[in-house]
């Protein structure tokens, strides 16, 4: 079935299913940019007479999203890299390497990624409380996060480095290479495209994580913006333009990364898909 | 010989090599995956209280068996409540997938126009289910919603009465899956839509000149070559199902009366918020216990996929 070029007719009932699809975003970006005043009158369906980011405002200040929004970066940014160095060298080794251990590790990596996390949650507080002692910090849910993630994203790039010929590879080791120097010369190079794809991923993962962080993290101060927007919810019950004000916010780096990384993005989700 | 024993010292040092590449990701990973599947496994037949260091089972030095927990589970009615919910968002939640090849079968054309309109279907596949239980919350609002005003304004509803979906004991899971479907949904899209550009163009060319109706053709020709992405789909969309948690806790936190909670919720509200460790682990290892079946059929899958291939 070639993708045909359609008729109006298809375009309208497109662009109509389109837009319910969208209502509860288009719903929520008008309340956040109405003032409360407006609201309180009872126009919540009306396009706004004026138009205002006094609630982007007030959610950055009065809700300490800028605090949230930085903790989200420095959990997340960290852990997309530590993620991507140390899968891209699992991946290597269990695509390229004559070690008996490849298979049995690959299914390791590849059950943990779809374990329901509530079999890990108590341990997980366990040693970050009693052992570890990196309960409350950020860098604790970061630890967590990137062993997490090692699981797919090792998967992910063993599947990718397994594309690359051997023959590029032998020629190397013939001619004295170190394991390292290839890795670090020639195979990161050539992963560049998975490298992309699966940090687009791997940043919307780690960016919308709630419950790690409601597991990991007590203090207001340390929660990322997951865990703030639930904060601003319970504060501020039915102050839904600040609310809707908060979501649009945490939802906006993920949306950046999809809309200018997006082919990146969607084809990270097919390859990881097990196709 | 010569040879053999050049290839085993090259098998040896290859090892060494792994070993050394692997060593930080395979600590990081048992500590923080592998172990702990089992030291919930021991948990379970504790009454751990959080705080002690000593963790002793429940049948040690006292009357009570070890499986206590189990036994408690049997005879606790939310528990109950909670698996008859997981069963009703396994099932329903599912409708995502049907739902999401429509609408890859409906936009899978190629133009700038409709690559737009997919970006704009696929958005809030990135949002976090914070920002999709936000955003749905204030779009199913009893007073000022969206839908309560779309509702009014079509006369479905009457003056005084209100759209209380997400406060009742009957709807309210439906609610929230209606919620979850939506991000799911679009990745069920994307990964159909990646099906049904790998299709074999000749066997539908073939089918065409044959004259096969639309619908023996999506039937007998498309959806037989989209099953691998099916398998995928329908196995993802069931762990998915399992794992629902943000959505719920921030939606209706269980609520009302339990009526929408699912085992994932009750673990841990039973550990986190009743401080009962034990008791929370036990549920984990039933959540547990019922993924182990999906996660084993999905690596059956994946390694059959890679046989086929190579």
């Amino acid at each position: 079935m070639e993708p045909k070029r359609r008729g109006l007719v298809y375009w309208i009932f497109a662009t109509l299913l389109l837009l319910v699809w969208i209502s509860p975003i288009l719903a929520s970006l008008l309340t956040s940019l109405k003032s409360l005043e407006e609201l309180n009158e009872g126009h919540y369906w009306t396009l706004p007479r004026h138009w205002s980011l006094q609630n982007y405002i007030e959610a950055f200040t009065v809700g300490k999203f800028s605090t949230y929004f930085w903790n989200s970066l420095v959990v997340t940014v960290p852990t997309v890299l530590a993620v991507l160095f140390f899968s891209s060298l699992n991946g290597y080794v269990l695509a390229k390497l004559r070690f008996s251990w490849n298979n049995k590790l690959l299914l390791v990596f590849l059950g943990g990624m779809l374990l329901p996390f509530q079999i890990l949650l108590i341990p997980v507080f366990y040693l970050s409380n009693q052992f570890l002692h990196t309960y409350d910090t950020r860098l604790g849910v970061t630890l967590f996060h990137i062993a997490f993630q090692l699981g797919f994203a090792s998967f992910f790039m063993r599947n990718f480095v397994r594309t690359i010929p051997d023959g590029i590879i032998e020629a190397a080791r013939i001619d004295g290479c170190s394991e390292w120097r290839i890795y670090a010369t020639m195979v990161i190079p050539l992963m560049r495209p998975a490298l992309a794809a699966l940090a687009t991923l791997l940043f919307t993962w780690i960016w919308n994580d709630y419950l790690w962080s409601l597991i990991l993290i007590q203090s207001d101060d340390l929660k990322p913006i997951t865990a703030g927007l639930q904060n601003l919810k319970g504060q501020w019950i039915s102050s839904y333009h600040l609310q809707s004000a908060g979501a649009v916010i945490a939802a906006i780096p993920p949306v950046l990364i999809f809309a200018f990384l997006q082919k990146h993005f969607i084809r990270g989700l097919t390859m990881g898909a097990g196709k | 010989m010569a040879r053999v024993g050049s290839l085993s010292f090259m098998q040896k040092r290859d090892h060494k090599t792994a070993w050394r590449f692997l060593a930080p990701s395979l600590v990081l990973y048992g500590l923080y995956v592998v172990f702990p599947i089992f030291f919930s496994l021991y948990l379970s037949i504790t009454q751990w209280d959080g705080l002690s260091t000593a963790v002793l089972p429940l049948c040690k030095n006292s009357e009570v068996s070890c499986l206590q927990n189990f036994i408690d589970l049997w005879n606790d009615e939310v528990f109950w409540m909670a698996l008859r919910n997981n069963l009703v968002w396994l099932i329903f939640f599912s409708l995502s997938a049907p739902l999401g090849l429509a609408l890859a079968l409906f936009f899978h054309v190629k133009s700038q126009r409709a690559s737009f309109y997919k970006s704009l279907f696929f958005m809030p596949m990135v949002f976090s289910l914070v920002v999709v239980g936000t955003i749905w919350s204030w779009f199913l609002q009893p007073e000022f919603g969206l839908v309560e005003f779309l509702l009014k304004g079509l006369g479905v509803l009457k003056d005084g009465e209100h759209f209380t979906l997400m406060a009742s004991d009957k709807w309210a899971t439906a609610g929230l899956i209606a919620a979850a479907s939506w991000p799911h949904a679009a990745y069920c899209m994307v990964l159909y839509l990646a099906g049904l550009s790998n299709l074999q163009k000749n066997v539908i060319e073939a089918a065409e000149i044959e004259g096969v109706s639309r619908w023996q053709m999506l039937w007998h020709i498309i959806l037989p070559m989209l099953r691998p992405a099916t398998v995928i789909v329908v196995i993802v969309t069931m762990i998915g199902a399992l794992r629902a948690f943000d959505l719920i806790a921030i939606m209706t936190a269980g609520g009302p009366a339990n009526s929408s909670n699912v085992l994932a919720l009750y673990m841990y509200q039973q550990t986190f918020e009743n401080f009962r460790y034990g008791y929370g682990a036990a549920i984990s290892v039933v959540l547990f216990a019922i993924s182990l079946a999906l996660i084993l059929l999905y690596l059956r899958q994946t390694l059959k996929d890679e046989t086929g291939r190579s």
